[in-house]
């Protein structure tokens, strides 16, 4: 048989051949990667330093992280293409061979529900969701927090079904087209009637974020692998060279669905939007428990997340409230059960907002109350062994069960020899290494540098507080406070204060002083940087920001590089995964822009998403099969691990300095002026090859000469 | 196992034009041809901002038709084909045939044997004489090649993907730090070209160094090749191009272009070391066996080998799941004595097998050149 013939001779090769291959390869593969990350590593840098003007915090771990970003890609990158990807590709060729409909179906919903637990990806929707009040959203709040289980249930039915629609699409050679004319204008028009009721409006943001954010780095290699090869068994020669594309674009559009529905399922059992008084107060309790697990978390809640008056309006009155911080006071053991390890923050509302007795009560005294506020917040140490467990455990989970199962399938029901396991088997191992490393490399470098640019962005258009700069002045008197007329003919007050030889003016706020310590706690503040508050050259700073940062952050993007790449291949380079990455990286960049400017305007989302969408029912109807597959899917691939740390520290930076009620969509955005951009492109470029083509006045006559001959 | 001598149709087309050809099989009764995917590249304009007049390469995607006839069809089919696909327009594509052996089954019976109907006398003429250059290179080096076959004018090279076998396999886990994709640049030129051609070739891809590549050439017995080099605006009634092609018609022949006069020669001083008497053998198997199937090659003496992916129809009676659309082609170039123990190893490597269904095609292989090492 010829399956063991052959190949027995192994060619041995000495540690310095060995060495002299390795070098090079691992150069080119790093270099590559350093290719792709340094424009937006470098952009946030510069953007921080010559901008922004404010120096880099833990820039040495920030350095340390950013090493790791590229070892971790390069790493990752090359398990895909060694690894899942040829795994994923197998399944396909094999499966519409082996296999019935029924087990293809059923392979393919137990694979898109799967994939959904396995990617981390709706942890980071919960991130951007923590600003969420429950009194402002409460649909919102329900499904991120007590209910967030069923956000994941949802999505990954989504998916799911998705990936057997995408399936089928396969096996019957259904145009992506019409999946397109249904499901767009069915979401458009389910998210216009949602934007009237107040709960469902601020759920359209998470459900289209919610889209966006699934096709992880792991399901779309994967998933687009396994649809190439099925679509080498099953697709007909004139669906063109780049068939197999198209499942990722329906896994971003069904869970939006799903989430809507889930939301209007939920709708009846939370309560409207309210005042927060009003949804604290007792007359409010049984509705307001419906978002939370117990009375207790309610409490907890609202210590954490409400205002003074909330709080009181919580205990009905100021007295009651008292007679609770007395006994919180008195009973340690009941505190920490009702607080658990959020203790610190209801000490340090008593110990900001609390009257004169509760403070007394609970610290003793109001200076020991001040000092435990004013206490410097101990420096976070990184504890390596927990950052490196924490992130290699994720990669694994998300790898490791999905190509387990995989290769179950492949074993017990296609029942295959796996060619070249060494590879295969290295590459898995090398991806979840590779993913290891880049999850920490995001978390030590390139998060941490994307939320201080992000949370110091909106300080380019509005004044923002230096926290972190904080300083204590010591032995202050009110005395030395002056006053000035300012521009708008304003009176504002302020004090010098001598700085070695210097003299320097620091604005004087009387909420800062504290005549008990007889200290002034200033809080140095920066912007608005151009122009006055909110000024057109403030917002169009951040805007250039948005799009510039949504630019660099795709070219980095794993899993759009792996779809670049098969793109290339299957059109033998016609269509060059350069060509489409720059596409796709300024229609993210556009759609990021329009982003920041829904949160900044407080615009509503669906305002912003239909205007697209429509444009791109029409762009759809116009352009070829080929590129509407690779178009649609690249927008759902570039949302990744990459892009989406970065929009989220930017999006939470400007919703809450602006006070949004939610900062969700900006993903969204992100994902529909890339297909845009793709295929208005391949519009173009079709447009000329038609040309070439119709000056040969053929297309008509040839087309007359296949009918005659047909028969 | 069957020999038979029987001509190799090759069709390139643009993809709009795809269709057309494959209803025009099917209804000649070829219903099965070979089809692969590949990229055709033409000179365009650049119309930089900064940088006026430049000039660029213009990719597109062609599918590529291949599939065997008797002999006495040869003309009649690529007839018919010309005049459906209006191949004999410039810009559309082309077609060329191959008079080469074919290995098969034996037990293949006879309704998948192409019933070719007879066609109409012969309307379009077509030119003699013609040989195909094939550059296998690394995978991203393929457009210095195309680069260079553009500038010659000799015609619209085609590009398609392949994976190298050979060495590379039987190194182990290492081999993965060796990139084993190819690129191969096909251009079909006239015979008296094809000596000047294949030397600019080899030093446009720099073949004479370690690593860059193989070239070899193989004899076309006739085709209507593209013509249309450049895309842009025309500023005249007809293109050069147009031109080109019409005056070949009339003259039958393309011997009133010949590039290369005299120079053949003078290069030839430089001693260039060319691998003669060689034999291209090329196996078409099932998706997954090609590698397999290198290794047994090289077992019998073959030095190396490229795989590409094709696809086609397998046969209607054919229960479902026997036989994969997905297919597989294995190209070798072999020293002639070593084409017979190669085919012979292959076949008892269970080649036309049932559940295998491969073919080989043999051709000549005229003159080849790479890297050989030393002086």
């Amino acid at each position: 048989m010829a399956q063991n013939t052959g190949g027995g001779k192994r060619i041995r090769i000495s540690f310095q051949q060995a060495i002299g291959l390795i070098l090079p390869y691992i150069k080119s593969r790093v270099m590559e990667q350093v290719r792709s990350v340094w424009l937006i590593i470098l952009y946030l840098v510069l953007f921080q330093i010559l901008v922004l003007g404010i120096p880099i915090l833990d820039a040495s771990i920030i350095t340390f992280g950013m090493a790791m970003v590229i070892i971790g890609l390069t790493f990752f990158m090359e398990g895909l293409l060694l690894g899942l990807m040829p795994l994923g590709e197998l399944i396909g060729i094999k499966l519409p061979q082996r296999a019935g409909l029924a087990v293809i179906l059923a392979f393919s919903l137990i694979l898109g529900f799967g994939v959904t637990f396995a990617e981390p990806a709706i942890g980071a929707l919960k991130i951007l969701g923590s600003a969420v009040k429950a009194w402002d959203a409460p649909l919102l709040f329900l499904l991120l927090n007590s209910h967030a289980n069923y956000l994941v249930f949802a999505v990954g039915a989504g998916v799911g079904v998705a990936v057997v629609f995408g399936m089928l699409r396969f096996l019957y050679n259904w145009s992506l087209k019409p999946f397109l004319y249904i499901m767009v204008p069915l979401l458009t028009v389910l998210s216009i009637w949602a934007a009237f009721d107040p709960n469902l409006l601020y759920l359209t943001g998470l459900a289209w974020d919610c889209g966006a954010v699934t096709t992880g780095p792991v399901t779309v290699p994967l998933v687009l692998a396994l649809g190439i090869g099925i679509t080498r068994i099953v697709g007909s020669s004139d669906t063109g060279g780049a068939s197999g594309f198209g499942v990722v674009t329906l896994a971003s559009l069904f869970p939006i669905l799903t989430v809507l529905l889930l939301g209007v399922f939920f709708l009846k059992s939370v309560p409207q939007p309210m005042e927060e008084t009003r949804f604290l107060s007792p007359d409010n309790r049984d509705t307001a428990l419906a978002l939370f697990e117990s009375d207790d978390e309610l409490l907890r809640y609202a210590f954490v997340h409400g205002s003074r008056e909330g709080i009181t309006s919580y205990f009905d009155s100021d007295a009651s409230r008292r007679a609770f911080v007395a006994e919180m006071a008195g009973n340690g053991s009941e505190r920490s059960r009702i607080f658990g390890p959020e203790e610190t923050r209801f000490m340090s509302w008593v110990a900001r907002n609390g009257a004169v007795e509760e403070k007394i009560s609970l610290f003793g005294s109001v200076k020991a109350a001040r000092e435990y506020l004013n206490a410097p917040d101990k420096p976070a140490l990184i504890d390596a062994a927990a950052l490196f467990l924490r992130n290699f455990q994720t990669a694994a989970q998300a790898i490791i069960p999905l190509t387990l199962f995989m290769l179950l399938v492949f074993f017990l029901i296609l029942r295959e020899k796996l060619p070249r396991t060494d590879e295969i088997a290295f590459g898995i191992i090398v991806a979840v290494i590779g993913m290891g490393l880049f999850n920490i490399g995001m978390e030590t470098g390139l998060s941490k540098i994307g939320d201080q640019v992000g949370g110091k962005l909106p300080s380019s258009f509005t004044t923002l507080p230096l926290n972190e700069k904080r300083e204590t002045i010591r032995n202050f008197t009110p005395d030395v406070v002056e006053k000035a007329v300012s521009g708008d003919g304003g009176i504002e007050t302020f004090f010098y204060r001598k700085n070695g030889r210097q003299v320097e003016t620091i604005p004087y706020n009387e909420k800062n002083y504290d005549d008990m310590t007889a200290t002034y706690t200033y809080i140095p503040q920066v912007g608005p940087l151009f122009g006055g508050e909110r000024s057109f050259w403030g917002i169009f700073v951040v805007l250039l920001f948005g799009f510039l940062m949504g630019y660099g952050a795709t070219l980095a993007e794993p899993a759009l590089n792996a779809l670049g790449l098969k793109v290339e291949e299957l059109t033998v380079g016609t269509f060059k995964k350069s060509f489409l990455m720059q596409a796709v990286a300024v229609g993210v960049g556009v759609g990021i822009a329009f982003g920041v400017a829904k949160i900044i305007w407080d615009i509503p989302l669906i305002w912003l998403l239909a205007p697209p969408y429509l444009t791109l029912m029409v762009v759809t109807k116009l352009s070829s099969e080929e590129y509407v597959n690779i178009g649609w899917d690249s927008a759902g691939v570039t949302t990744g691990p990459v892009t989406v740390p970065l929009v989220l520290a930017m999006g939470l930076g400007i919703s809450t300095r602006i006070g949004a009620v939610e900062g969700f969509g900006i993903l969204a955005m992100a994902s529909a002026y890339p297909v845009l951009s793709v295929l208005l492109t391949g519009l173009y470029a079709a447009r000329k090859r038609k040309k070439v083509i119709s000056d040969t006045e053929g297309s008509d006559a040839a087309t007359q000469e296949a009918v005659e001959v047909t028969p | 196992m069957k020999r038979t001598i029987c001509a190799k149709i090759t069709c390139e087309v643009y993809q709009e034009i795809s269709k057309t050809v494959a209803a025009t099989l099917a209804g000649m009764g070829i219903p099965r041809p070979y089809v692969q995917s590949g990229r055709s590249i033409m000179i365009g304009e650049k119309r930089g901002l900064f940088f006026r007049g430049g000039q660029t390469l213009v990719d597109d995607m062609i599918d590529i038709y291949r599939f065997t006839v008797p002999l006495e069809q040869e003309l009649p089919v690529m007839d018919r084909l010309i005049h459906a696909a209006m191949l004999d327009q410039e810009g559309r594509g082309s077609i060329y045939s191959e008079h080469i052996e074919l290995l098969h089954d034996e037990g293949r019976s006879a309704e998948e044997e192409p019933a070719v109907t007879p066609g109409d006398p012969a309307r379009h003429s077509m030119i003699q004489h013609l040989t195909g250059i094939s550059t296998i290179v690394q995978r991203g080096q393929g457009d210095v090649i195309v680069r260079a076959a553009l500038e010659m004018g000799i015609c619209v090279p085609s590009v398609t993907y392949g994976i190298g076998a050979g060495l590379r396999d039987k190194l182990g886990l290492i081999r993965i730090t060796i990139p084993a994709e190819k690129e191969i640049v096909n251009i079909i030129t006239t015979h008296h070209d094809a000596q000047g051609a294949l030397v600019r070739l080899i030093e446009a891809g720099k073949l004479d160094q370690p690593g860059k590549g193989f070239i070899f050439t193989y004899p076309v017995a006739r085709g209507l090749l593209n013509t249309r080099l450049y895309v842009g605006r025309h500023l005249s009634a007809a293109s050069i191009g147009q031109i080109v092609a019409a005056l070949d018609e009339l003259k039958g022949s393309t011997g009133w272009r010949r590039k290369f006069t005299g120079t053949s020669d003078h290069t030839r001083s430089k001693k260039r070391k060319y691998l003669r008497d060689l034999t291209d053998v090329t196996v078409l198997c099932p998706e997954g066996r090609a590698t397999d199937l290198a290794k047994v090659a090289m077992d019998a003496g073959a030095s190396g080998a490229t795989v590409s992916r094709l696809r086609q129809a397998p046969p209607p009676a054919t229960p479902q799941g026997k036989l994969s659309p997905a297919r597989e082609k294995l190209t070798m170039i072999l020293p002639s004595s070593l084409a017979e123990p190669v085919a012979g190893a292959l076949t008892n490597a269970g080649l036309f097998d049932e559940k295998t269904n491969g073919e080989i095609f043999i051709r000549p292989c005229p003159e080849a050149y790479t890297y050989t090492g030393g002086k």
